[in-house]
This record gives structure tokens, sequence and C-alpha cells, in this order.
């Protein structure tokens, strides 16, 4: 058995990922070690985050068995720094595919589809997954290409224009799109709008279409902006909901003209960019013919290491061979009760053992708690390692929220909800699994929707739940518990413990912070509640 | 080159060094996208190489001076159709003028270079200028010197459609697309090694830099529709 050392970077979301013996133990993003965010630090290579995982697992990528990349690779950094004797390379879809479906648990016929914003000459792959093998079936025709992410991406340049005083766009590619499909619902449908989009990406029998999605969708987006259209935040909307319409509509015709093709293989796994968004995997988990599907936590190239070291594990014959559910994605850095007192000595705080019942009753008065527990989790989403746990029962939690994290988001903050009332509160019952990585939305019913509004997109009445498993994250899935004798309510909004442009934090030092700042009313770390 | 198109916008645009693309029109607060494409040898689909987001007035340049099927297209944007195509044109130098410098001081490289380029005027029938170090061209190092200075200046006012650098030249602005060394610019396909030579010159022979140059030799791989250029091999 062997150490592998998956590593992705030299564009954005540079990352490394560490199996041993076949199993995932350490997966970090560099963006959690520099401390910019992936979107603000575009040509980055995992020369921290590997560092990381050496420094705790004493071993590197230049004396680890098995060092893989996916391409594109980071070449100056290979050769200049990292000096390795020997590298294997794997393709980028295929490391895409192969994280998305030997995590999936799927032992059926599987359907791997990955969208992105363009690996090394391809933006879409689709695999057949099937008895633990997967095949590539389908690739874009280069000269066609048409890119979704890229429409997404570079739209948000010309949305909010260039800040000469900053240096660069307002609103940044591989960082912002979040905030105008956050945006989308508060638009509405306009022909107009929508065809133009639809013109710059467009898709039929098997192809999107065509090429330089780039270029238009700067043209569109800047030019709207230079006649007005995204003067008001209204505007805006109305770009990003009809956006937002164009894309689940390209991925469901998509989708069902594979389905035609291969009728038998009703899982579906997706990895890439475009599966960032989870109003799409909403409408992809409401097609009558899905069973399930499956979003790979770190859906985006921050994923990419990980699956290139499971291609590895896999030839090498030490797993994955079949695929896997993984338990959680808190793959990252964890700190004792000492290393956090330690950070805890340059402030003034008291500090008292954390008791989850009494935490309980701190946000069901309506406290604002940090929440730090455990190793930290691998992807864009605050998992309940390092999470803002906040009650889910008022409306202006938003505003408050917002205000203190100093963000300007329009985006609905996201619940967590214990597995067993998950039925209770939402509609579809399919894709759990994949909810304890909140990669989809769901429909809220409508008894819940007043008593959670925290947590409920208020145009349309969705969530992007987490589910917590006793399982998967039992000190979140407790404090759950004890919140729910409280209020009857077995939910709490949950936001990434961050504030504005940050990435999700890492150490106790970056907590303490927050807690110093006012940001946090208290913050439960490790075994100990610290407050002022 | 000149022309107006859609009423209303002017473009200029010349291959001579490279591709230069300038568009104007009468909105000022007006952005123009201009694509450049290749059609590799045989092969009937452009390929996109790169696009510019072009205010109004501004000049678009593509800085590769060596052979290439070049096609040159403007799109503009409006708000009731969406974005459309306003002006597109297709390197093809069947009966203008062009100029070839051979830039070798060897006699017999100069000689084995000629080679390649009547070649080449056969098979593209255009009108040669042949500049040479050696046989006719007294003022060569001038004309050269002069040439090297004016790459970054952009003009539309050349009496050539095209002059090609035949020879091992001027090393400006090397292999910054570069696949196999971790560099990639979206759209940007095409790999070279410098602006002036699509391979590294150093072991090559002057019949290879000529036929390089002159796009003679591209060899064309196949594989799921990608093409592989001469960098590539």
């Amino acid at each position: 058995m062997s150490t592998i050392y998956g590593l992705n970077g030299g564009q954005h979301d540079a990352a490394s990922c560490l199996i041993i013996d076949g199993e995932i133990v350490a997966c970090i993003e560099e963006e959690r070690m520099t401390r910019i965010k992936a979107g603000n630090n575009y040509f980055s290579v995992p020369r921290l985050s590997a560092a990381k995982i050496q420094e705790i697992y004493g071993v590197g990528p230049n004396d680890c068995d098995h060092l893989v990349f996916a391409s594109e690779i980071p070449g100056k950094y290979i050769k200049t720094e990292l000096k390795p004797k020997k590298f294997n390379v794997y393709d980028h879809h295929d490391c895409h595919a192969a994280a998305a479906y030997y995590t999936s648990g799927f032992q059926e016929p599987t359907l791997v589809v990955t969208l992105d914003g363009g690996g090394v000459d391809d933006s879409l792959g689709v695999y057949l997954g099937k008895n633990g093998e997967i095949n590539r079936v389908l690739k874009d025709k280069f000269y066609l290409n048409g890119q979704i992410a890229q429409l997404w991406g570079y739209s948000l340049h010309g949305i909010k224009g260039y800040d000469a005083e900053k240096g660069g766009f307002v609103w940044k590619f591989c960082k912002d799109e979040g905030k105008l499909m956050g945006m989308a619902p508060d638009g509405y449908y306009d022909e107009r709008v929508y065809n133009i989009l639809r013109k710059a990406v467009n898709y039929s029998n098997l192809q999107f279409f065509p090429q330089d999605t780039i270029g238009l969708a700067r043209l569109i987006s800047e030019s709207m902006r230079r006649m007005g259209y995204f003067d008001t935040d209204e505007g805006i909307a109305v770009y990003a909901h009809n956006l937002q319409k164009l894309t689940e509509d390209l991925v469901l015709e998509f989708l069902d003209d594979l389905h035609k093709l291969y009728p038998e293989y009703t899982k579906v796994a997706f990895a890439g960019g475009v599966f960032a968004n989870v109003k799409v995997n909403q409408k992809v988990n409401q097609l009558d013919w899905v069973d399930e599907i499956y979003v790979f936590p770190a859906m985006g190239d921050n994923g990419l290491g990980t699956g290139a070291a499971i291609l590895k594990c896999r030839e090498l014959g030490e797993g994955f061979q079949m695929p896997v559910r993984l338990k959680n994605v808190h793959l990252g850095v964890s700190y004792t009760n000492e290393e956090v007192e330690e950070f805890a000595s340059n402030y003034d705080f008291k500090r008292k053992p954390y008791i989850p019942s009494e935490v309980a009753e701190y946000l069901n008065d309506g406290e604002i708690i940090g929440w730090f527990k455990g190793r930290f989790e691998f992807g864009p989403r605050a998992l309940g390692a390092r999470s803002i746990l906040v009650r889910p029962t008022d409306y202006d939690t938003h505003k408050e929220l917002n205000s203190r994290l100093k963000r300007y988001d329009t985006m609905p903050f996201a619940p967590i909800v214990m597995k067993e009332y998950f039925n209770e509160i939402f509609v579809e019952e399919k894709s759990q699994y994949t909810a304890e990585f909140m990669t989809l939305c769901y429909d809220t019913k409508d008894e819940w929707i007043e008593r959670i509004p925290a947590v409920i997109q208020k145009s349309d009445k969705t969530a992007r739940p987490q589910v917590v498993t006793q399982e998967g994250v039992p000190m979140l899935w407790e404090i759950l518990e004890e919140y729910r004798k409280l209020s009857d309510i077995p939910v709490l909004l949950n936001t990434s413990f961050n504030a504005h442009n940050e990435p999700i934090i890492d150490s106790p030092e970056h907590a303490f912070v927050h807690l110093n700042n006012g940001i946090i009313d208290k913050l439960v770390i490790e075994d100990y509640v610290y407050y002022r | 080159m000149y022309t107006t198109v859609d009423n209303d916008v002017n473009i200029e645009w010349t291959y001579d060094p490279r591709p230069l693309v300038k568009v104007t029109g009468d909105n000022n607060n007006e952005v123009f996208l201009v694509q450049i494409f290749e059609y590799y040898k045989g092969n009937t689909i452009p390929y996109l190489l790169e696009s510019y987001l072009l205010p109004n007035g501004a000049i678009f340049q593509y800085n590769v001076t060596y052979y290439g099927k070049f096609e040159i297209r403007v799109i503009r944007f409006s708000d009731e159709i969406g974005h459309y195509e306003i002006f597109r044109d297709v390197y093809d130098d069947r009966g203008k003028d062009v100029r070839f410098v051979l830039n070798t001081k060897s006699l017999a490289e100069e000689e084995l270079m000629i080679g390649s380029v009547n070649q080449y005027i056969k098979e593209n029938g255009c009108n040669p200028t042949i500049q040479t170090k050696i046989y006719n061209s007294p003022n060569f190092e001038e004309t050269k010197q002069t040439l090297e200075d004016s790459f970054d200046s952009m003009s539309f006012d050349s009496p050539y459609y095209k002059t090609f650098w035949v020879g091992r030249n001027f090393w400006y602005g090397d292999n910054h697309y570069e696949h196999r060394f971790g560099y990639i610019s979206y759209g940007n396909w095409r790999l070279f090694w410098s602006f002036h030579n699509p391979r590294d010159y150093y072991n090559l022979s002057a019949v290879e830099v000529a036929e390089d140059i002159l796009g003679l030799t591209e060899k064309y791989n196949k594989h799921d529709g990608f093409v592989v250029t001469p960098s590539y091999l």
C-alpha cells in the first residue's frame, strides 16, 4: 500500500490531497493557507497546502510513493520548486469524473458528467460508470466549445466593470459567480435577454457552441452595462435570472439527450464548476428519470488533485475499485485545546467548558455563535467545522449577519438540518447524501416557510440545506438536537466562518479576531466556549 | 485595407507583418469584439486563436508574424438581437504583393531558403518581392533593423499584403503560451516559440526554419478534433 499525493494548480483553485493506503486522509485548498480567495489569486500553486499536509502526516510530495497531477500542470512550480523525480499527469476531466464517481457511493450504472470553463482542450466530459469502471463516451468538439461557466465568469467583469483604484474588476470570475446567481430569484424572465444569452452559448445534439464564449460574454455584459442595464440591482437580477434559466435549460436539454442514449443510467454524478450551481442541481434532481444525484463536494478545480490521486489509487489496485461514500469532508487542519488556548492568551476573553445544551440556549436566545470544531472542510462550503450558527427563525437575520460580516451578498443563508427531520421540511426526498455537502437546493414545504424564514430564499422559497447525520458530523448533530429540544425546530442557520472577501477561516487566530471584533457573540472552539 | 460596414463602422486591417485591426464607429461608448481564427491546412473549420474587446477606435493585434491562414471577424452588440457579425476577412495572398526577407548571413542557407520561398510562391500565387542580404539588398541590415524597430508600431500603410521573415529571427515575445511549460492562454491555441518562429530554431536546418515560417510543413495529427500544430511535434 502507498502514499499518493494528488495536486492541482497553475491556474485557479490550487489544492492538495493525500491518500494513504487507499483512504483519503487529507485535502486542503491553497486559499485556506494563503488566506487569499482563489478568485483573487488566479495562478496559484499548491505550495502551502502540500506543506501543511506534509507537516501533519510526515510525508510530502517529494517523498511519497506516487505524485500525480491533474492537467493542466503547474509546470514552472514543478520544474523550479518541487523538482520531483517522477510524476504522472491525468486528464483534467478524467480527474473531475473520478472524484465524482468514486465518492458517489453509487453501485448502480451511473452517468458521470463534467462541465466547466475548460480543461486543457475541452470543457465537458460524459462518462459511463458501471461496476467500478468509468469510460468516457463524449468530449466537446474544440471548434464548437460553448462554455456555460465562462458565460457566468466573464459576465461578472462587464456587469460591475473595472475599478481603476483597486486595479481590477469589481466582480471576478472564479469568485463572484455565486453573488450573481444569488440575485437570480429576484429577477424575471425576459425573452430578449434570454435570447441574447442563448446566442452566446447554445446547445444542440450533444454539443455546446459557438466558440469564444469568453469574448461574447465580455461583449454582451460590457455593452449592456454601458447601455445602463446594470445601473440598478433589478437590472442585474434580470440578467442573472435569465442566465440562470439558460444554464438550467442547457444542462437539462443535455441530460435529457444523454438519458435517451443511456436510459439505464439513472444515477447521476457531477463535477466541474458548472455544478457549483445549486439551482441547476436541484432541477436535475427533480427530473423523473433521475433516481439520485451526487455532486463532488469540491466540484471545481479544487477537486482535481483528489480525482488524480483516486485514479492512481485505482491503477495500483489499492482502493476505489467501487464507488465509496464519504463520511464527511473534514479533511483539513485541526487544533488541540492547548493550541487554541495559546491563541486565546493574546486576548482577554472568558472561557468555560462547552456544554451543548447551554450553547443551544444561546442560539435559542438569538446569539450569533462561531463554531470551530475539528478539521476544517474541503470544498467551498462551511459544513460544520468552521461555521457561524444562528437560529433560523428571524426575518432580520440576513441583514444583521451581513452587517456584522460586512458582506453584501443577496444570497440567502443556508440551513443545517437533522437528517431525521429532512423529509418533514423539504418537498423532494431524493439525493440526501449529496445534500450532506450542501450541493443542491430543495423546495421548502409551506408549513416550514414561516418557521425558518432566515434560511429560505424569499422569492422562490427554496433552501440549500446541509443534511446532518449523527455519524457524519456528530457534534453538529448534537447541537441541532439540543436546539430542537428547546425550539421544536431541527434546523439552524449555518454560514461560512469568514468576513467579506476572505476564505473560510483556518486557525483559532482568525476565529478570535471575529470574536474580538464583535462579529460573533460567542465562540465554540473545540471543548470550550469563549466570550467577551 | 479599409471598409465601411453596418452603415457606420469603419474597419482598417492588415496582415503585414501580423494581423492588425482597427474598428471605429460613430458611438464613442460602443465596444466591439474582434476575433482572430485560423484555418489549419486542409481543414475547413476555423479555430479561435484570440479575441479582444475593443473600445471604439482602438486597435487589435495578433503578434505572430509567420504564416497562418488567419480569419478576422468583428462582432457588434445590439440590445435588440444580441451579438452579430459585421465583418469577416480570410487571409488570402493570391495575386497580392508579398515580401520575403531572407534573414541569414549564410549564402548556402539563403539558397536553401530561396527554394522554400519559391515553393510558397508557386503554391499560393502571390506577387513576390524578395530581399536578401547577399544578392540584391545593399541596405539589408538597415532594412532588417527598421523592421525590427517597427515591430511594436502599428501601421495600416504597408505596401505589402504580408512580409515573411524567413530566418532565425530576433527573439521578441518568446514562448509565453507554451503549454508544456505550464502556461496557457484561453483561446490562444496555437503554440509558438516566439512571435517570429513557430518552433525553437536552434537545431533546425535552414529549410526547416523556412518551411516553418512559410507554413509549408505543418503537420496535422487529428485526434478527436484537435489539430496538432508544429510546436506540438
